[in-house]
């Protein structure tokens, strides 16, 4: 009984000793079409990489913040004015300020670049 | 005696099951961090020392994501490449030694990060990748050293990982989401930013922004082997 107890406690301690951090967003799969977009701007791999995006701001049932990473509003709004909808994409800038205010110096330059 | 081997035995896996040496915690590696406390950190084009002309790109896609989950807000490197590229910045190497605050007035940016790749190297009978790399963050405002980390890292392309372990979590998530880009490339740079990162303190979109300077670390430098 004793042992029973002992090999427990030291279960729960082996694996409490290596604390995993749980992750903060849901990245689907950013990584993967962020990576091909880079390598290689085709329709497919911006349209790919677009979908990605509608779907971090759409869903981040996975992270613990439950707010759509940094970046994402921006990235998505930039390649959004990039293939013709400058209204959409420029209100998407947008929303990276409100939701992370410390990007406004430099998401406020590119949008003003964008309204040239 | 039996129950005494045993007791030694799970103290020594006990000991051993972070693989990590106990003597430094990100408080004492790092006490500038925690009297900065940046917030928003701007990732420099790593500076590309190896022949490996694509190397440059595995790091400087893949350093993001993992900053982004230590809790800072990262400048988009996409958006951020064009600006750099446009004010002819895009070569890191030169403002390695130079004053940083023009990146704190053009991006908002309380810190930059710089890596250097000194060493990349495939084996393709071991099937591993042996990277050298240098982390350095700078401060923005007053250029001084934030947080520094270098050393040598064979990421083993082999096995998956999900033995948890040592990296934990992110490793497997990164491992997952980028298996079917086809390049184990990508995944090693990855592995190695994730690894080097681990010691960072955590930004201010963790709970434990400013409250892990007990936290373990490993050394400023390091020479290990990973799992992809």
């Amino acid at each position: 009984m004793k042992i029973k107890l002992i090999c427990a406690a030291y279960f729960v301690l082996l694996l409490s000793s290596c604390v995993t951090e749980k992750p903060l967003y849901s990245w689907k799969d950013y990584e993967k079409t962020s990576y091909n977009y880079y390598k290689k701007q085709t329709p497919e791999s911006t349209q790919a990489l677009l979908n990605t995006y509608a779907l971090l701001i759409e869903r981040q049932e996975q992270g613990t913040r439950k707010i759509v990473p940094p970046g994402t509003y921006a990235e998505y709004g930039f390649l959004l004015a990039q293939t013709g909808k400058k209204e959409e994409g420029i209100t998407m800038m947008k929303k990276e300020i409100e939701v992370y205010p410390e990007s406004k110096i430099f998401i406020e330059r590119i949008i003003k670049m964008l309204e040239k | 005696m039996k129950k005494a081997i045993f007791l030694s035995l799970s103290i020594i896996l006990l000991l051993t099951s972070c693989g990590e040496t106990k003597n430094f915690t990100r408080g004492s590696n790092y006490p500038k961090m925690y009297e900065e406390k940046p917030t928003s950190i701007l990732i420099m084009p790593p500076i590309n020392k190896t022949v490996n002309v694509e190397a440059k790109e595995y790091f400087y896609t893949s350093l993001a994501v993992p900053l982004c989950e230590k809790g800072y807000y990262v400048i988009s490197p996409f958006l951020a490449m064009e600006t750099l590229k446009g004010e002819s910045a895009y070569d890191s190497e030169m403002f390695l030694n130079s004053k940083l605050n023009k990146f704190h007035d053009v991006f908002g940016a309380d810190a930059a990060l710089f890596t250097t790749i000194n060493r990349w190297e495939k084996s393709t009978l071991g099937n591993t990748i042996t990277v050298e790399i240098e982390y350095l963050l700078k401060s923005t405002t007053n250029d001084e050293i934030l947080f520094d980390r270098k050393g040598t890292l064979t990421v083993d392309l082999s096995v998956n990982s999900g033995n948890g372990g040592l990296l934990g979590a992110l490793v497997d998530m990164a491992a997952s989401a980028i298996t079917t880009a086809a390049t184990d490339k990508v995944v090693a740079a990855r592995s190695c930013n994730i690894f080097s990162l681990r010691d960072l303190p955590d930004g201010k979109y963790r709970d434990t922004f400013e409250k892990d300077q007990a936290t373990a670390a490993g050394g400023k430098e390091f020479k290990a082997t990973v799992k992809k």
